[in-house]
């Protein structure tokens, strides 16, 4: 039964992406399919935060080598899921006006449903396919509907994250049959597999790792991003940044925390100063770029390493605080690439030095621009603030020293968001400017920002009920110290 | 469960409700009426914090919780209050100021093009302070002393199409990001190794902690407090701040923003107090500050520039009494600066209002006394009050501090000297050249006239409170007592000797002389050594140097980021990666063109292969 609920969820937007690709009016059930899923998504909270499925016997059989259909859903689950449900929503009401062939509509759809799969999915077969379906409506998304590049992106984007796959696909067969060696069980359930020690566990563990790596994506597997992210239609930029990048700390979470509770531990040094480095390598390229979506990009990069942080502490604070930024990443973020999207449609310019004074001719976008910056500059008040901060306090705990590098990160965030809002929406305008073109956000797409904003402020001022809707999975996960 | 009074939901929820009516109410239906539902908020707030005095007057304090904030399993961060001796104090004043200056501001940015703008930030600039000052652990400090930064950032650069005003504000957002990092740190710090930050349960443990992790702590919150408190070395954003609204200014120095950061000093006295020597580096820091800031004041042009180098050199003097653990003489100082740099802050402002220009320097006025005479007593009332004039607010606490100078002795009594004379000089030479004279240099205002009613009236009440202030001083430190955590000594305030107060005035009638003699019995001296020492003047301009120092840090900062993002990432690291793209068509193409298709070929290789698997065989 509990199952079948789960089911209904990733199906519903593969079904509207059906509906959408064999309709004429694509857009319409594009629409009404995402609406519904997030809403439907809002319904599984109840049986969710309740443990309902927990306890819930697994009675699917095994397809062959104890591959079996497992699905489950906790408040990390479900918080990422929602995160997709109501991006999706974004994106695609974001593109309404555009004049795009039904497939493009499909593909957001199709990738709704892999996503939702993957955060959903217990069986580490299912996982890996649903991981590797991601990829394939998000190609033709940048591919087909992007910028000028966008099919060298498309093909770089694809091999680096096929790389990392090859990897993941490898550690996972070596990680069963080692299970099934040791024990004489054929399982792929993520919470029984448990890792073998060793060299042959290292290995695995770093198979599995490099895959989860180049999605987050750790420096210096991260050069796919930009080009990626740059490239890209405004919603693909949304949903790459806002969901596929958190399906890299989800897989630590989710698969290797459990599977290797020792060795990832014994690691966590080694992952931290890894995560350090993308904090303070993303920021300071971040201050290098003159086009305001490679820096979007690039400060993904560093805000992705503060979310690694948090979760290798593997301290209450620090899990939930990683957590919660992969959300207010994703939010901020995603309204981020929306306005520049926005900004695009009007200017068809993306450099910072392009535009210059739009807070007379664009008050509102000036405004949700600004909120959305000083939530990823950090300010408390604002969502980005507890999830780095309890991520950091997380690194306190386990690396009192360390912290040091992250307050830095923090530090830099303002030096390059702050220039880029300033010389975009407040600085003068050049004289190649086309600030001219640019006119105040419509009301579709303002209510699409408040909604974000919404939500942006909600979690900086009162992320205590989030907070407890993230606990069960997370909290177990701290080592017993 | 501690009973929370009303008085306390208020102080947030007023604000906060008139942000709200003011946000979604009035700016878009009647912009122009945007300071009302805000005034009527000060007001409320103005009551509210005087309530919470009295019962911290009567001995009673309040530390509780008003929500959670941040969860995690068996910990929290909450969201609570705070109201002690310490916070009452300095929020009866800020209040008090902040609401006086928000009237000011309703008269000042009348029929401004942002009025509405300027009112919602004004006022969400007026609830960070008021937040910070009873916040009651150190994240919940560290969420207002943010805001406040934020708040500031886009005052100063309201007048976004001035280029120096955008400059000031970004100057003054990553001055104040970069001291930040040392309150951050030293929050993560506390709350990596002992999960809590509430200001209660820490001074409970201040003296059993370890001896360098105090140290650790005591550093950052001082490098945090001298961004926010404009001290040296990071003072220098202050002076630019000017480039905002004169009440932006007035809200900036008086009550809001830089007291925030001797108010962090404050708060943390029970750990920097712990460690030894931190006190007399502060001191040390404060007096430098003080005389380099004086020594500037005078040396500048602008009216309000004057006024902000004179607030540096007053942060100054308050570091000092307080690094001389005269903490009592320190607070005290602070809430007197409030009223008297309000009342000269504003009445710049209403100089630059009669003369319809955001500022205006010494060469534009001249004379005015006859012209503007409110205006005229009010500035005096605020001078004498900052040179320490017998009787008035700043004697007290000026005479407070330099007690403890003089019971400090050495070094201690020279700087205290030193700032007494440099103060009276800077301010006695504003006065004179604005409102004597005028002067050949001086070119007078073509129409100076009388503020309207709005800005002369509460310009008028915080001159009273500028003289009149100081005879508080007694109930203050009463009030200051009776909150203070009882494990410090308590920063009593002596009674001032007279040998004290005769060398206080001594030093500063010598600086009034000095600035009689050079502006009145020399009127052209001021203009003259500019003329006749352009590199002096020069040297000047740029604070003795300093500031190349900062702009040098931040021109390296980019150079790097250049390095790294374009050189090292983009050209480097990302082309190599698209380079390897063609290694691997090469390669293949060179393995395809040795697959030729011809049996000749073939049987070459077949040899080949044959004999080295003959040759390696025959090895073995």
């Amino acid at each position: 039964m509990s199952q079948d609920l789960l089911t209904l969820f990733w199906v519903m937007p593969a079904v509207g992406g059906l509906c959408a690709l064999l309709g004429r009016q694509a857009r319409w059930p594009a629409l009404a399919f995402s609406a519904a899923t997030a809403l439907y998504g809002l319904i599984l909270l109840g049986p969710a935060s309740s443990g309902a499925w927990h306890s819930a016997p697994v009675s699917s059989p095994s397809w062959a080598f104890g591959i079996r259909y497992l699905l489950d859903c906790d408040g990390l689950s479900l918080s990422l899921c929602w995160l997709t449900a109501f991006l999706t929503v974004a994106c695609v009401i974001a593109s309404w006006n555009k004049d795009y062939p039904p497939a493009y509509w499909a593909a957001f759809l199709f990738l709704e449903s892999a996503l939702l799969g993957v955060f959903l999915a217990r069986d580490l077969f299912l996982f890996f396919v649903f991981w590797e379906a991601v990829l394939i409506p998000m190609f033709f998304i940048i591919g087909l509907w992007g910028m000028e590049g966008r099919r060298h992106a498309a093909m770089k984007f694809f091999l680096f994250t096929f790389f990392g796959s090859i990897f993941l696909l490898l550690g996972s067969i070596a990680l069963v049959t080692r299970h099934h060696a040791a024990t004489g069980v054929w399982t792929w359930d993520m919470a029984a597999l448990k890792g073998p020690g060793g060299l042959a566990g290292l290995a695995i563990f770093a198979a599995m790792a490099l895959g989860f790596a180049v999605k987050i994506p750790l420096v210096p597997l991260h050069t796919w991003l930009p080009d990626a992210h740059t490239e890209a239609p405004a919603a693909g930029s949304v949903m790459l940044a806002g969901v596929l990048l958190k399906m890299g700390v989800y897989g630590f979470l989710r698969i290797l925390w459990p599977v290797f509770p020792k060795l990832s531990w014994e690691l966590m040094p080694w992952l931290m100063l890894l995560a350090g480095v993308n904090v303070i390598y993303g920021a300071l390229c971040a201050m290098a770029q003159k086009d305001l979506k490679r820096l979007i990009a690039y400060s993904s990069v560093a805000h992705l390493g503060f979310c690694l942080m948090g979760v290798l502490s593997r301290t209450p604070e620090g899990l939930l605080g990683g957590s919660l930024q992969l959300l207010n990443h994703g939010i901020t973020t995603g309204a981020l690439f929306l306005m520049v999207g926005f900004l695009y449609e009007r200017g068809h310019r993306r450099g910072l030095g392009d535009y210059g004074e739009l807070y007379g001719r664009a008050p509102w976008l000036t405004f949700f621009f600004g909120v959305a910056t000083m939530s990823s500059v950090g300010l408390p008040g604002l969502n980005g603030f507890v999830g780095e901060f309890m991520s950091l306090i997380g690194v306190a705990r386990v690396m009192p020293r360390f912290v040091f590098v992250g307050v830095i990160g923090v530090t830099l965030a303002a030096a390059y968001a702050l220039p880029a809002f300033q010389s975009v929406f407040l600085g003068p305008a050049g004289k190649a400017s086309v600030s001219a073109k640019v006119t105040d956000l419509d009301r579709r797409e303002s209510s699409l920002l408040w909604a974000l904003c919404g939500a942006m402020f909600a979690i900086g001022i009162y992320p205590a009920p989030l907070l407890r809707v993230l606990e069960p999975f997370l909290l177990g996960l701290v080592p017993a110290r | 469960m501690i009973e929370i009074p009303l008085a306390v939901y208020l102080l947030f929820l007023a604000p906060l409700a008139a942000l709200a009516v003011g946000f979604f109410v009035t700016r878009p239906l009647k912009p122009e009426w945007t300071h009302i539902p805000i005034l009527a908020s000060c007001v409320v707030v103005t009551c509210s914090a005087a309530s919470l005095a009295g019962m911290v007057y009567e001995g009673r304090g309040l530390d509780g919780t008003l929500f959670y904030w941040m969860v995690a399993g068996d910990w929290s961060v909450p969201f609570g209050v705070r109201i002690d001796g310490v916070g009452v104090s300095v929020l009866s004043m800020v209040s008090l100021v902040g609401a006086l200056i928000h009237v000011y501001a309703a008269g000042y940015m009348k029929g401004e093009p942002g009025f509405a703008r300027f009112f919602l930030v004004f006022h969400l600039f007026y609830l960070s302070m008021i937040g910070l000052l009873v916040s009651n652990n150190y994240v919940q400090f560290y969420l207002f002393w943010e805001l406040v930064g934020v708040c500031s950032y886009f005052l100063i650069g309201y007048w976004m199409h001035k280029e120096t005003a955008r400059r000031a504000a970004m100057q003054a957002f990553l001055t104040l990001r970069v001291a930040d990092f040392g309150l951050m740190l030293a929050v993560l710090v506390i709350l990596g190794l002992y999960r809590n930050t509430r200001f209660a349960a820490l001074y409970a443990v201040a003296g059993a902690l370890p001896a360098g992790l105090l140290a650790l702590l005591g550093v950052l919150f001082v490098w945090a407090a001298a961004g926010k408190s404009a001290l040296f070395p990071l003072y220098f954003w202050l002076p630019d701040a000017m480039e905002g609204p004169t009440p932006v200014s007035a809200l900036m120095h008086a009550a809001t923003m830089v007291t925030a950061g001797i108010f962090l000093l404050v708060r943390s006295w029970p750990f920097i107090s712990l460690v030894p020597g931190l006190p007399e580096f502060i001191a040390v820091v404060g007096a430098a500050t003080a005389i380099f800031a004086a020594l500037l004041a005078a040396s500048q042009t602008d009216l309000k520039r004057i006024l902000a180098y004179s607030t540096v050199s007053h942060l100054g003097l308050m570091a000092f009494g307080l690094g001389l653990r005269h903490v009592g003489a320190g607070v005290f100082h602070l809430v007197t600066h409030g009223f008297f740099k309000a009342v000269l802050f504003l009445c710049a402002g209403i100089l630059a209002h009669a003369a319809h220009k955001s500022t205006v320097t010494v060469s534009e006025v001249g004379g005015l006394w006859r012209k503007m005479p409110l205006t005229f007593v009010c500035f005096t009332a605020a001078a004498l009050s900052l040179a320490g004039f017998p009787f008035t607010a700043g004697f007290y606490s000026k005479d407070a501090i330099l007690d403890a100078a003089f019971a400090h002795g050495g070094w201690a009594v020279a700087a205290g000297l030193a700032i007494a004379a440099g103060s009276a000089f800077y301010i006695f030479r504003m006065l004179f050249l604005t409102f004597f004279g005028s002067r050949a240099d001086q070119q007078t205002m073509e129409h100076p006239h009388e503020a309207p009613p709005v800005m002369a009236v509460p310009v008028a009440f915080l001159a009273l409170g500028a003289i009149g202030v100081g005879w508080l001083g007694h109930g203050l430190m009463r009030m200051l007592l009776s909150g203070w955590p009882p494990s410090v000594p308590p920063p009593g305030l002596t009674e001032p000797s007279h040998a004290v107060s005769a060398a206080a005035l001594m030093a500063a009638a010598l600086g009034a002389g000095a600035a009689y003699w050079t502006t009145m019995r020399l009127p052209s001296w001021d203009w003259d050594w500019r003329r006749e020492r352009p590199a002096l003047a020069a040297l000047f301009a740029e604070d003795l140097g300093w500031r190349r120092v900062p702009a040098a840090c931040v021109s390296s900062a980019v150079w790097f980021a250049d390095k790294v993002g374009r050189v090292l990432d983009h050209d480097s690291w990302d082309a190599a990666i698209e380079g390897s793209a063609g290694a691997c068509r090469r390669v293949s193409e060179a393995g395809g063109r040795l697959a030729t298709g011809s049996i000749s070929d073939s049987l070459w290789w077949v040899m080949t292969g044959a004999a080295a698997l003959l040759a390696w065989a025959g090895y073995r």
